[in-house]
């Protein structure tokens, strides 16, 4: 790892990192402050029921305490930052800076290429477990806000948290396999942009359709269940592939990476 | 010469960008010590030349040692021993100078020793250093950038058009800057496409172009081979402009006898010289 690298990547990123992180704070405020008159709603339960399946209502009550703050970490605008956070440091420094002509100064430097990518690496995992953090906060700080804490400790949530963490992690290692291969920023945002609508397409058509659940297993979106991790119901295996499989997602990019970058004629 | 000796040596270098030639079959050598001036009008293959020597692209096929060894793109070690400055500098805007040069001497690890001198000599503003890079003028985003190259004190600097934006009192400070390092025993390759600032600095020049190197030789030697140009004017108004070669001694006393007003003798610059070359090889 290169310290030098990880404070240069900080300096760039870090006003947009705390921007992200106020995302879901939002959320979870606003669940938290509309959450008392949530029992109102109810009955328009048959009304949304469809759209309800979205966030797993058949599995757990979404106007239950565990239900409505796990929406912190499914919100569809919270599932676009796990795409978009992630991808912001690989796609400045690889695509856009090579572009440039900034990232030969670097490579010039004694700073070693599979060092720049672990740093790279390390700093979005970073940044994704920040901002798995901060939903977790978020959540909990929702729960406080609507006088519902005592009833959700605050690691009712970390699982959740744990599998955001990876997810953002598999979304940063694919936005670096993507970067590293591109002609140029713009190139970079838009094939990234263009993978991110198909992933998410399959992660809706996954929870909305039964017959096409097995979608969601193609992207890490679809290892994202809040509903059925905090109900219960998912099997052990199903649990254990939640935590692993999107870790395991971004190993082999970033793994897919480092071999991309080696065999580039030029830098 | 031993090759121990050589600062740069390249040997039968190739760069092929698709179908595109920038680089073909370039025999290169520096000695330690030695300011080398490589010139070539825009798009000779000097850059991607450039590239292939720190590493940055893959050379089609060649053979290149720095310092005595190969694979500078592998070795870090060899890497701490140089310092570059890119043709197109892209500094970060978002960092002020002082952060560039911080971030780029943490790269480069080694203490920054020769900063402040560098910074004085070029006449950088110190309070600029303060304001983000996207605030500074071509200059001084150039004048960054040669600090960042020698900032480290480097065994063999590879200098891109390092005069580019700079006005001619700064120009004239950074060739004093490269004869000063080069005394003290380092290496310098420096590209331009400008004959004339080559030639206050280098010990040898080498042209290149359409990725071919053409000629190395000493400046004196270069002006020796090429003819000046000299124009002038005569009290009755007619004008002659001609191509001399040879003794300027023996140019004067041509020109003695001719009652003149106004003279001009200018050396050979850099296109027809390589017209020359092209007359001489037939092309």
């Amino acid at each position: 790892m290169s310290p030098v690298l990880l404070r240069f990547l900080w300096r760039r990123h870090r006003t947009g990192s705390l921007l992200f992180g106020l995302a879901p704070l939002m959320v979870g405020l606003i669940i938290g402050l509309i959450y008392p008159t949530y029992a109102q709603e109810r009955a328009l339960v048959e009304v949304f029921k469809h759209s309800l399946r979205f966030f797993g209502h058949e599995q757990l009550d979404m106007f239950s305490p565990r239900g409505s703050f796990s929406l912190v970490f499914q919100d569809p605008l919270i599932l676009l930052c796990y795409a978009i956070l992630p991808a912001l440091a690989p796609i400045a420094l690889y695509a856009g800076d090579r572009a440039r002509g900034a990232l030969d100064l670097v490579l010039a430097t004694p700073l070693d290429r599979a060092v720049l990518l672990r740093s790279l690496a390390l700093f979005q995992f970073l940044q994704g477990l920040w901002f798995a953090l901060m939903a977790l906060a978020s959540a909990w700080l929702g729960a406080l806000v609507a006088g519902e804490a005592g009833g959700l400790p605050f690691g009712t949530f970390l699982p959740l948290a744990l599998v955001a963490a990876g997810v953002t992690a598999a979304f940063g290692g694919l936005a670096a396999l993507i970067s590293v291969r591109a002609p140029s920023r713009a190139a970079a945002g838009t094939a990234y942009g263009s993978l991110v609508f198909v992933l998410m397409a399959l992660d809706t058509t996954a929870r909305m359709w039964k017959g096409g659940s097995f979608l969601g297993w193609l992207t890490p979106l679809g290892y994202l269940r809040p509903a059925l991790l905090l109900s219960g119901e998912a099997s052990w295996p199903l649990r254990v592939a939640y935590f692993v499989v999107p870790p395991i997602m971004a190993l082999l990019s970033w793994w897919a990476t480092v071999v991309v970058h080696r065999r580039r004629a030029s830098a | 010469m031993p090759l121990a000796d050589d600062a740069v040596r390249i040997e039968g270098l190739t760069v092929r960008y698709g179908a595109q030639v920038a680089v073909a079959d370039l025999d290169l050598r520096v000695a330690r010590g030695e300011v080398f001036g490589f010139l070539g009008p825009n798009g000779a293959g000097k850059t991607s030349t450039i590239r292939a020597l720190l590493g940055l692209v893959r050379p089609t096929a060649g053979r290149i040692l720095v310092l005595g060894q190969e694979g500078v793109a592998t070795r870090a070690a060899l890497r701490a021993e140089i310092g570059y400055l890119p043709g197109d500098l892209a500094l970060q805007p978002f960092l002020t100078g002082h952060e560039t040069l911080e971030f780029f001497s943490g790269l480069q690890g080694r203490p920054p020793a020769t900063r402040n001198e560098i910074l004085d000599r070029l006449g950088f503003p110190r309070p600029a250093l303060g304001r983000p890079c996207s605030s500074y003028s071509t200059g001084m985003r150039q004048m960054i950038g040669v600090t960042v190259a020698l900032q480290h004190d480097p065994q063999l600097l590879v200098l891109d058009e390092p005069t580019t934006g700079l006005d001619p009192l700064v120009r004239r400070g950074l060739l004093e800057i490269l004869r000063e390092r080069a005394r003290l025993g380092r290496s310098i390759l420096f590209s331009s496409h400008v004959l004339s600032e080559v030639e206050s600095c280098a010990d040898r020049v080498g042209l290149v172009s359409a990725g071919r190197l053409r000629l190395v030789d000493s400046v004196a030697a270069l002006r020796a081979r090429f003819p000046r140009r000299v124009r002038g004017q005569r009290r009755d108004g007619s004008r002659f402009d001609l191509e001399q070669t040879g003794s300027v001694t023996d140019l004067l006393d041509d020109l003695r006898a001719q009652d003149l007003i106004d003279l001009e003798i200018r050396p050979c610059d850099l296109s027809r010289i390589f017209e020359h070359l092209d007359q001489e090889t037939g092309s």
